[in-house]
């Protein structure tokens, strides 16, 4: 079987760009327009006086299942809002360095995903992300130190 | 109630002023059937009007939810708990309520008049492997004395390392040998086994909690969550708002042998093909292997998430609604950092076999918010579709558990 005939969307397109944004020729000039997007957020990154070093790594690695407010996908990905697994700095610093899988429980609610490891972020990047978790979406934690990540490493 | 001499009609039903907080087309009305049931998924309703409902968790000790209507005004007044199983697929076949946990099928008689079936529970399929992501069991019956199982695969990619920036993918992908599928069984049959007993349907298929029988066309449907993280994980080649947009979620024809492509290939809806895998070689334009793949009947932007599928043999909507596909969308959790999407009931009109137009958003508000940043966002999110037998329309919610009744007056 192979069928061909294929209905898009008009509404349903204009919808989408509409709300993402998106100009139909950002679309099509994707490696261009992705590498100077890419720049373009690292430089306004960069030349915030309060953008937090770990904001950049989160938002690269993290923030895709954690979500931009840190809420998580019910059922899915836990939340990093002010919980045990946050509270506790090695193991946060574990869970970053070495993924994790298998049945846990955030905040009263049961997941059973897959995180994989990011030992392949430096210390420093690594730290930085931590950092900015346990000092955002309503955290107020101390920092982690590369040097507590990379005794963890070991 | 004692003056009334007739019995109400049930098209005459008094719909909530709010439709239950929904934005439906002209002409069209809602009311809460129930609230706060639990994790509430799938959902069937037989022809007395009695409401089954699959939760995803076990709430009041009980994994299906069971909803009788004694006042005749469309809210469920009567609503029990049962069975031991937790899970997404149900469905009533032959006077059984057949139940899909993740790791089982399982069937109970019903009894006739009564509201619960009887709890002498057989197994009817087990043997699944046990998966901690795609472990649902949707299940669907043809007129042939057949049950479909979709068993989806515990992947994103069949990469090397799971979920793992620039992992290339296996190949072959051994997870096909017993996921990525739907599996075809017998529906009278007890004690059967994946691997002795099942049949590989069709393949290439990553996970599809939406599968429905078109008895009228006697074809199995289904709508696949399409793969995620182009962007995370390959991101030389693809920009966040490609990867927030790509690729599609496939509305599939599914025929003995169709093999949709995954996890070797995925449909983009914007080029109107199916192409190659960045694990696989691919980078957004190469077809490759994948022009002897099975495209789709119709690809959705990405990441909606539809959660179940129905065709709507009832008389009660309007003529462009019969025998056309309602599709629920769960909504999206990875267009971030754009607006999250989804979270409506769409619309697929029909003719025969394939659509005969453009979908549309049929019922939408679910989320009660303007736009969904991130899915915890959502108050509401559409999980199972069921027709009544008036040709109502229910939807189900997983988050708090909320079923609405659709009326066409």
């Amino acid at each position: 079987m192979k069928q061909t005939t294929i209905y898009l969307s008009l509404v349903a397109s204009l919808f989408f760009a509409a709300c993402s944004g998106n100009s139909s020729s950002e679309q099509e000039n994707k490696p261009i327009v992705s590498q100077k997007q890419m720049e373009a957020s690292e430089q306004a990154s960069a030349g915030s006086q309060v953008a937090h070093p770990g904001k950049a790594v989160y938002d690269k690695y993290c923030l895709v299942c954690h979500q931009a407010d840190g809420s998580g996908v019910p059922g899915m990905y836990p939340p990093l809002t002010p919980n045990e697994w946050i509270a506790d700095k090695d193991k946060m610093i574990h869970v970053a360095l070495n993924g994790q899988s298998g049945e846990i429980e955030v905040n009263g609610e049961t997941y059973n995903n897959l995180m994989p490891p990011h030992d392949y972020l430096s210390d420093q990047e690594l730290a930085d992300v931590i950092s900015y978790v346990r000092s955002n979406f309503g955290n107020d934690l101390e920092a982690v130190t590369k040097e507590e990540v990379a005794a963890a490493r070991k | 109630m004692a003056c009334r001499t007739e019995a109400p009609r049930l098209n005459l039903l008094q719909a909530d002023a709010d439709n239950g907080g929904l934005s439906l087309p002209e002409g069209f009305s809602a009311l809460v059937v129930a609230d706060s049931l639990g994790n509430a998924r799938h959902i069937e309703v037989n022809e007395q009007g009695d409401i089954y409902i699959s939760l995803a968790r076990l709430k009041n000790d009980g994994g299906i939810v069971c909803l009788r209507d004694t006042t005749n005004d469309g809210r469920a007044d009567e609503i029990a708990y049962f069975g031991n199983h937790h899970g997404t697929g149900i469905a009533l076949h032959n006077d059984y309520l057949y139940f899909g946990s993740d790791t089982l099928i399982v069937r109970y008689p019903m009894i006739y008049g009564q509201l619960l079936p009887n709890e002498r529970e057989e197994v009817v399929v087990k043997g699944f492997p046990h998966n901690t992501q795609h472990a649902a069991k949707p299940i669907t019956f043809d007129e042939d004395g057949h049950l479909y199982v979709t068993i989806g695969a515990p992947s994103n990619a069949c990469m090397e390392q799971s979920r793992t920036k620039g992992s290339l993918g296996m190949d072959p992908c051994p997870l096909l040998e017993r996921h990525g599928g739907i599996w075809r069984f017998q529906a009278e049959a007890v004690n059967q086994d994946q691997v002795k007993d099942g049949e590989r349907y069709a393949t290439g298929i990553r996970h599809a909690v939406a599968i429905d029988w078109n008895k009228k066309e006697r074809t199995l449907y289904a709508v696949q969550h399409g793969r995620d993280q182009l962007n995370q994980f390959f991101p030389d080649l693809y920009s966040p708002q490609e990867s927030s947009e790509l690729p599609s979620e496939e509305f599939l024809l599914v025929e003995p042998g169709s093999d949709f492509g995954w996890p070797y290939c995925y449909y983009d809806h914007l080029q109107t093909k199916k192409v190659l895998g960045p694990e696989y070689g691919g980078d957004g334009e190469i077809v490759g292997r994948c022009s002897a793949k099975d495209d789709p009947i119709m690809g959705f932007p990405g990441h909606l998430a539809p959660n179940d599928v129905l065709f709507y043999t009832g008389d009660m909507f309007p003529e462009k609604y019969r025998n056309g596909a309602f599709i629920a969308f769960h909504g999206s959790w990875n267009r971030a950092p754009e607006p999250q999407q989804g979270y409506f009931v769409a619309f697929v009109p029909f003719e025969g076999k394939i659509p005969s137009g453009d979908w549309e958003v049929f019922a939408d508000g679910f989320s009660g918010q303007d736009e969904v940043k991130s899915p915890r966002d959502a108050n509401y999110r559409p999980c199972g579709l069921a027709q009544g037998p008036d040709g109502s329309l229910y939807v189900t919610d997983d988050v708090q558990g909320r079923v609405w009744r659709i009326m066409y007056q």
